[in-house]
This record gives C-alpha cells, sequence and structure tokens, in this order.
C-alpha cells in the first residue's frame, strides 16, 4: 500500500522522467518505464497527417451529401431563419387576439328615426313620474363633483344583455299584440379626461333633443359621471345610436322585460272598482233611508280611493314601458381619445395602437414563456438524461474492450 | 518537412479564446496515438482522430476555458468519439503491437532491450480496458494529471491515484512477464 507521499513522490517521479528531468535513485526503474511506455507510443502515418493537415486548412468543407438524410436535403436553419420564424408567429399572435373593429361600437344599430311610426298612446297614457322637477342638468362648470341625486337604480340586473333586442319595429309590434315590455340599456362610455365635461353636456343635448330627461347624473370633472335617462321607448335605439357616439363604448348592455301581466291586473282591478262605484252611485240613488245613504257613501269613498290608487298604479306600469331607462356610466380614459373623433387615425391613435401593439406583443410573448419555460426544462431534463444514456453507454463500450 | 497551416480566417474571429490551428499542431499526433492505443487499430485509429478534429473544429464555439484546457477539452471530444467507435465495431480492441514500429526498431537493438519492449507491451495488453486508457492519455498522448482528470471528469487527485494504481499494476505485470 503506498503512502500518500509515496503516491506523490512516484507521480512527480514520472513526470520529472517524461519531462526528462533527473530522477532520485530509487526510483529510477520508475522512470524508465515511464520512459519506455512513451517510446511505445504509436505514430501517425505521414500520409494520413497530410490528408487531415489538408482538410484543418480547409476547414473540413462539408461534403455536399452531407445533409441529406434519407434522400431528403435539409435547409440549414440558420439563427436569423428562427428569428423571422418567431416574428412571424409573434405577429399572426397579435393578429388573431387583438379585436376586431372598435369594441362594441359595431353593435350600435342605427336605427333612429326608423320607429316613428309608433303609436303615441303610450305616451300620453303615461306622463313621468317623477315630474319635470326631475330633469336636472349636471355640473358642467368643472371642479367639484356635482351629486345631484341618490345613486341611480337600474331595476335591471347588469350585463344580463339580450343582444341584439327587437328591431325598432318590434315596440309596435307588441302594442298590437297587446303586449307592454319594459326596456333598459346600460352603456359604458370611456373619454379622456380632458372630455368629460364635453361629453357629460352631450349626453344631456341627446336626451333632450330626444325628448326624454335626466332621471339623476352625477359628474365628477376629469374622472367620471353617471347619469340615468328617461327617453321614450320608441326612441331607445336612435338615443343608444347617438350616445354610443358620444364617447368611446366599452360597454353596452340593453335589457327587455315583458310587463303585460302587470298592466293586464292593474287594469282589471281599476274597471272591477270602477263598476262598484258605479254600482253604489245607483244604490245611492235608490236609498230611501239615512242609514242606507251614509253607509253607501261610505263604501263610495273607500272604493273612489282604491280607484285613484289603481290609476296611479297603472299610470306607473305605462311608464315603465312608454319610458326606457338608460343608465350611463361616463370614464375618464386617457386611451380613448380615439373614440370621440369621429374616426379621423391621428398621430396619438398612432401612439395608442403602437402601445396596444407592444403590450399584447408583451402578452404573446409573456404567454409563450409560459408555454415554452416549462417544455424547456423538460426538454431539458430529457437532454440531460439522453446525453447521460449516451455517455454510459461510451463507458460500457469501453469496460467491454 | 515544414508547412504552415492556415485555419480559416472566419473561424479565428468566431472564438478568439481558442486558436484551433495551435491546437491541432499541438495535439494532432497526441490524439493519433491515445486513440490508435485505445482502439488497436491503426487504421480506424486515424478515421477517429480526423473525426475527432472535426468535431472540434465544429464545436470550438462551445469551448469553455473555466472547465479545462483546450487539450483536456479536446480529448473528451477524441475519448468519446473512440468510445463510439468502440460501440460501433463491438469488438475487442485490445492493444496490439504495431508491427510497423517493430519493423522500424534500429537494427542495433540488443536482444534484452527488444524483449522488454514485449514484455511492457504484453503487461500493458494484461490492464483493464479503463487503466490501458489511463496509461494512453498519461505516456502516449502526454497529458497532464489536471487534463486526465478532466477528460475522465474526475478530481485531480484521484486521477493521480488512479493512474499511480495502473502504474504500479503494470509494474507487476512486468515482473511477472520478466
Amino acid at each position: 500500500m503506498s503512502t500518500p507521499d509515496t503516491l506523490t513522490r512516484e507521480l512527480a517521479a514520472l513526470d520529472d522522467a517524461l519531462a526528462g528531468r533527473p530522477v532520485d535513485p530509487d526510483l529510477a526503474d520508475l522512470a524508465e518505464l515511464a520512459v519506455a511506455l512513451r517510446g511505445e507510443r504509436l505514430a501517425p502515418d505521414p500520409a494520413f497527417t497530410r490528408t487531415l493537415d489538408s482538410r484543418v486548412e480547409r476547414g473540413f468543407p462539408r461534403a455536399a451529401a452531407a445533409r441529406t438524410r434519407r434522400g431528403i436535403k435539409w435547409p440549414r436553419i440558420t439563427l436569423p431563419a428562427l428569428g423571422v420564424a418567431a416574428s412571424v408567429l409573434v405577429v399572426v399572435g397579435i393578429a388573431v387576439t387583438l379585436p376586431t373593429g372598435s369594441d362594441n361600437r359595431t353593435a350600435a344599430p342605427s336605427g333612429a328615426g326608423s320607429n316613428r311610426g309608433g303609436t303615441a298612446a303610450t305616451e300620453q297614457a303615461a306622463p313621468p313620474d317623477t315630474g319635470s322637477a326631475a330633469k336636472r342638468a349636471p355640473s358642467s362648470s368643472g371642479g367639484s363633483a356635482a351629486s345631484d341625486s341618490a345613486t341611480p337604480a337600474l331595476s335591471t340586473p347588469p350585463n344580463s344583455a339580450i343582444a341584439p333586442l327587437p328591431t325598432p319595429s318590434s315596440p309596435a309590434a307588441d302594442r298590437r299584440g297587446h303586449r307592454s315590455v319594459e326596456r333598459s340599456a346600460e352603456l359604458v362610455l370611456a373619454t379622456p379626461p380632458r372630455d368629460i365635461d364635453r361629453a357629460a353636456a352631450e349626453i344631456l343635448r341627446v336626451t333632450d333633443d330626444l325628448g326624454g330627461y335626466v332621471v339623476s347624473s352625477s359628474v365628477s370633472s376629469n374622472s367620471s359621471g353617471q347619469f340615468e335617462l328617461r327617453v321614450p321607448e320608441r326612441r331607445l335605439q336612435a338615443a343608444l345610436s347617438r350616445l354610443s357616439r358620444v364617447a368611446k363604448v366599452r360597454q353596452r348592455t340593453q335589457n327587455a322585460q315583458d310587463i303585460t301581466g302587470a298592466v293586464v291586473s292593474v287594469s282589471a282591478r281599476l274597471k272591477d272598482a270602477r263598476t262598484e262605484r258605479s254600482s253604489l252611485l245607483r244604490q245611492l240613488a235608490k236609498a230611501t233611508t239615512t242609514n242606507q245613504t251614509a253607509s253607501i257613501r261610505a263604501r263610495l269613498r273607500l272604493v273612489s280611493g282604491e280607484i285613484a290608487g289603481y290609476k296611479r298604479d297603472l299610470s306607473r306600469v305605462k311608464t315603465r314601458a312608454s319610458r326606457s331607462t338608460i343608465a350611463v356610466t361616463l370614464l375618464a380614459d386617457r386611451k380613448a381619445a380615439a373614440g370621440s373623433d369621429g374616426g379621423a387615425w391621428t398621430p396619438g391613435d398612432a401612439l395608442d395602437d403602437a402601445t396596444r401593439i407592444l403590450e399584447v406583443t408583451a402578452g404573446v410573448l409573456l404567454v409563450a414563456v409560459a408555454l415554452l419555460l416549462p417544455l424547456g426544462l423538460v426538454g431539458l431534463l430529457v437532454w440531460l438524461a439522453a446525453r447521460q444514456a449516451a455517455q454510459r453507454r461510451r463507458e460500457r463500450a469501453l469496460d467491454a474492450v | 518537412m515544414t508547412s504552415t497551416l492556415t485555419v480559416p480566417l472566419a473561424t479565428s474571429r468566431a472564438h478568439p479564446s481558442l486558436d484551433f490551428e495551435v491546437l491541432y499542431r499541438g495535439a494532432r499526433d497526441d490524439v493519433y496515438a491515445y486513440v490508435a492505443t485505445l482502439l488497436g487499430d491503426r487504421s480506424a485509429a486515424e478515421d477517429v482522430t480526423a473525426s475527432a478534429f472535426e468535431r472540434a473544429y465544429r464545436r470550438q464555439r462551445t469551448y469553455k476555458a473555466a472547465r479545462g484546457s483546450e487539450r483536456a477539452w479536446l480529448f473528451g471530444i477524441a475519448r468519446n468519439a473512440a468510445l463510439d467507435e468502440l460501440r460501433r465495431r463491438k469488438r475487442s480492441a485490445a492493444l496490439a503491437a504495431d508491427p510497423a514500429d517493430v519493423d522500424a526498431a534500429p537494427a542495433e537493438d540488443a536482444a534484452d532491450a527488444a524483449l522488454r519492449r514485449a514484455a511492457l507491451r504484453t503487461a500493458v495488453a494484461t490492464l483493464p480496458p479503463r487503466e490501458r486508457e489511463l496509461i494512453a492519455l498519461k505516456f502516449h498522448a502526454g497529458l497532464d494529471n489536471a487534463e486526465l482528470a478532466a477528460v475522465l471528469g474526475v478530481s485531480v487527485s484521484n486521477a493521480g491515484t488512479l493512474l499511480h494504481r495502473a502504474v504500479q499494476k503494470l509494474r507487476k505485470a512486468i515482473d511477472e512477464h520478466a
């Protein structure tokens, strides 16, 4: 068994002998062995070395057939080619993921004015139950927020969209079939902060033009605004169409609810009450005693009260059918500049589009990384395992010699 | 004979830290000697040597100085090429005496020197393949212990121990055959 010192000495002696340096006399036989082993070294054939020199000098030219495997000539894939392919993939990804057109604006119907054939009976029968006092203008003077009423409350559930709603001629059809339909809509508009006041004023003007009124409004200059509008039901589509042009449409929802049952029910109760009052009036005319007269008059007062209540109910329910509610939310959005300029493509729009493209590109790349990273890790592990296996097979070949 | 080897300029620019020409010039005969010892076949050794240099030429970008010397990197490639050849052939690669060398031995060699050489070759042939490879790397290819370690994937001290053990076995085998 060699001690570490012996091992070190003998290894050094081997190196010294190979280098031609003197070796301690007791290790002379080891040095002789080293030199003898080196003398056993095989030298290459000069013809071979000349050929190899020549190949090295020419940079190991590839044979033309080298890239032809199994009869298929594979193109040499270069890094630029891979880069171009990746770019094409990214562009295709963007083209697929980018929304087409202008958001929800494409859904805006253009039926303004096409519903003039609607009957006016409903409108006449249903005066606004909030009175004209509710018609208020939002603060357009800028500055602090002005809140005219409580938060607008919509009777329709949000996002329970029925799209597209019946065509503008549908209400008339409903009425022909004695159906009463309550319609409402929600609009979310986005406009640059500096345009909030302008957009708010425009919303009020559109409402006015169409014979509607503002139930409530709340506008915060340069920040946001909320409106609850009522417009004649037959002008709902026209109102939505015009409001959609005020600013960029972020969301548009329309709802419809059949309230024929409520109308019929209240009408029937009113008719019954009127019939009862007529009957009571006839009984009163025929009454002979004071007691009878007093009793009938008392009943008449009750029935008259009921009739008044039913009339109010009927008016209210008919108002729901004849006046549509539009809830408008106005948002400040710096990116929404393109929405209210009539479609002209400005340098600002170009910048926005470029930013959007960059965002989407980053998103696509992020998704690609999210997909490729685990795949790459798995591939790396497989490659490492395959490499280890190949090396083990090589080592086994050596052992088998 | 003196010749000037010119390696394509693009290659030199591509990897300034690796001078392939210098490496080739300094290691060509060493690689051949090592591969010939491992394969025991001159013809196959020439093919594998050429293949190893071609692989090294094409992969010179993958060389990293932090992982070892250029020679160690080159001999790693040569070793893999030789082992691939062994696998392909699936035949014994016993260290064969080279008839050409025997023929080339000077006529004035003493008979005992010839006997010693024959005993040495026989003794080397009796070593296990891995120890024969160590002998080839050290004495035929001229690698130092650090390069040995890098080629075999072991530590330098472990490489020294393995080499010492192989030499001890060789001495014992020579004594037995003497």
